[in-house]
């Protein structure tokens, strides 16, 4: 107990760069995502496929792979590049494949006669996308996108291998140091992680809720 | 840093022997947790279906497990596992044997990925065994089948079918987890790619081809379980989709 509450400014302190990393990681990668999925669902081959092949790939790849390549390619090729970025990067390509996957079920989860509807009453494809077909689409997607920040709060964690002093690391390295509580320590890192996504679950369930109305 | 490519680098006798050490401890550590996550997480969720009044307790306490488990990231288990529950005496003596054929930090790090799998599994199966008609096991059981024949005869089969699809992201998923034990230095080939990339500065190289081999592995454990699924259908017919609206559902990574 002693540890915990002697180290906790210092332990907490790493919040902002879990929550920064998350927020990040959440709002470019569904832009990304977005991006992807519509050229996955685009009857155009030459758009399809590569965009197939990126998800599928990416998907099957660790992220602290990515974490890796990207901080140690970027620095390697000679620019200067903190930590904290580097694994913003990594997180936000990882995850655009993952929501990509997202924003494709809740596109496809509208039901066709939306769009033809939508067409035949004069519409173009861009429009009725972006008017009828992606509102419906959005407001489905919710309750996943927060799972899914959920998930990218978890992962963040693993941002600690290349040093970025985000929650985690922080514990780690106070466990380290004072060697002689580790459960307290560990659970006590535990139990910051339980509250944050177990809040943001129950949202999630909420919505979903409200999504089946 | 070198900015031609040494192919040697992965290729050559060090190179090949440190990815392939490496390959076969990460092959390890996800069979291992595979094996154990499917166990553990199938028990979870029969003991969360259960009906009869005196387990109530125990679905309360599995729940709560579940619920917990998954909401904490794989690296807190694993620190965990190794830095806390490993780190006792009695615990070291209680797996004493085994550390003859793995060290401590490799148990832990199956210990670490099975609790965090587990829970997800569990639920896998849990919806799974939930999307069969009582009717089925009250048929099965009026014509005089015992509740454990019912449920290996009629149930489960009808389960696997429903669930091996959301199985197969769940054991990809123990594949790619496995690559976090480099953390508590387990020789696995993400550390493998980390000492060749540290010794030649070959970036690109020492983690693209980690890269490559991660995904022919996982790709190839998806094209299995579909070979799988196929199996199955061929065997007892076609399978049964759970009925329902189709959700919009989180990937886990």
């Amino acid at each position: 107990m002693h540890a915990i509450i002697e180290n906790l400014p210092y332990m907490l302190g790493g919040l902002p760069y879990t929550f920064g990393l998350a927020v990040i990681g959440i709002f470019f990668s569904f832009f990304a995502g977005a991006l992807l999925a519509i050229l996955r669902l685009s009857k155009i081959k030459w758009l399809h496929y590569p965009a197939v092949v990126y998800i599928e790939v990416t998907r099957s790849i660790p992220l602290i792979l990515f974490i890796f390549f990207v901080y140690f390619m970027i620095a390697g090729m000679g620019y200067n590049v903190s930590a904290f970025s580097a694994a913003a990067i990594a997180t936000v390509v990882f995850y655009s494949t993952y929501i990509a996957e997202i924003v494709r079920a809740g596109i496809q989860s509208v039901d066709g006669g939306q769009m033809e509807a939508a067409r035949a009453t004069g519409l173009s494809y861009v429009r009725a996308m972006k008017k009828v077909v992606l509102p419906q689409a959005i407001r489905r997607m919710v309750p996943a996108l927060v799972s899914e920040f959920t998930i990218i709060i978890k992962e963040s964690s693993l941002a600690m291998v290349i040093g970025v002093p985000e929650f985690f690391n922080r514990v780690f390295i106070t466990n380290a140091r004072v060697l002689t509580e580790p459960l307290a320590l560990l659970g006590f890192a535990a139990l910051i992680y339980f509250i944050i996504c177990y809040v943001l679950s129950l949202l999630s369930r909420r919505l979903e809720l409200r999504v089946d109305q | 840093m070198n900015s031609g490519l040494d192919w040697q680098v992965i290729f050559g006798p060090e190179g090949r022997h440190l990815l392939a050490t490496g390959l076969w401890v990460t092959i390890q550590l996800s069979f291992y947790s595979i094996v154990f996550s499917t166990v553990v997480g199938l028990l979870i969720a029969m003991g969360r279906v259960s009906q009869s009044a005196v387990l109530t307790p125990l679905r309360a306490v599995l729940a709560a497990i579940t619920e917990i488990f998954r909401n904490i990231p794989l690296l807190v288990h694993l620190a965990f596992w190794n830095f806390g529950i490993f780190g006792f005496a009695w615990v070291q003596a209680a797996v004493h044997p085994a550390t003859s054929l793995y060290s401590l930090q490799f148990l832990a790090s199956i210990c670490a990925l099975v609790t965090y799998r587990c829970s997800y599994v569990a639920e896998v199966f849990r919806s799974g065994l939930q999307s069969i008609p009582k009717g089925q096991m009250e048929a099965a059981r009026a014509t005089g089948l015992s509740y454990g024949k019912t449920m290996r005869r009629v149930v489960l089969p009808q389960v696997a079918r429903i669930v091996i699809p959301p199985l197969g992201n769940q054991y990809v998923g123990v594949t790619k987890n496995t690559s976090v034990v480099l953390v508590i230095g387990v020789k696995d080939l993400v550390f493998q790619a980390y000492q060749i990339e540290s010794v030649t500065f070959q970036v690109f190289l020492a983690f693209g081809s980690v890269m490559v081999i991660f995904s022919a592995v996982c790709l190839l454990e998806s094209a299995a379980l579909n070979w799988c699924a196929r199996w199955m259908d061929r065997k007892w017919g076609g399978a049964i989709r759970p009925a329902g609206k189709k959700q919009v559902s989180a990937v886990t990574a």
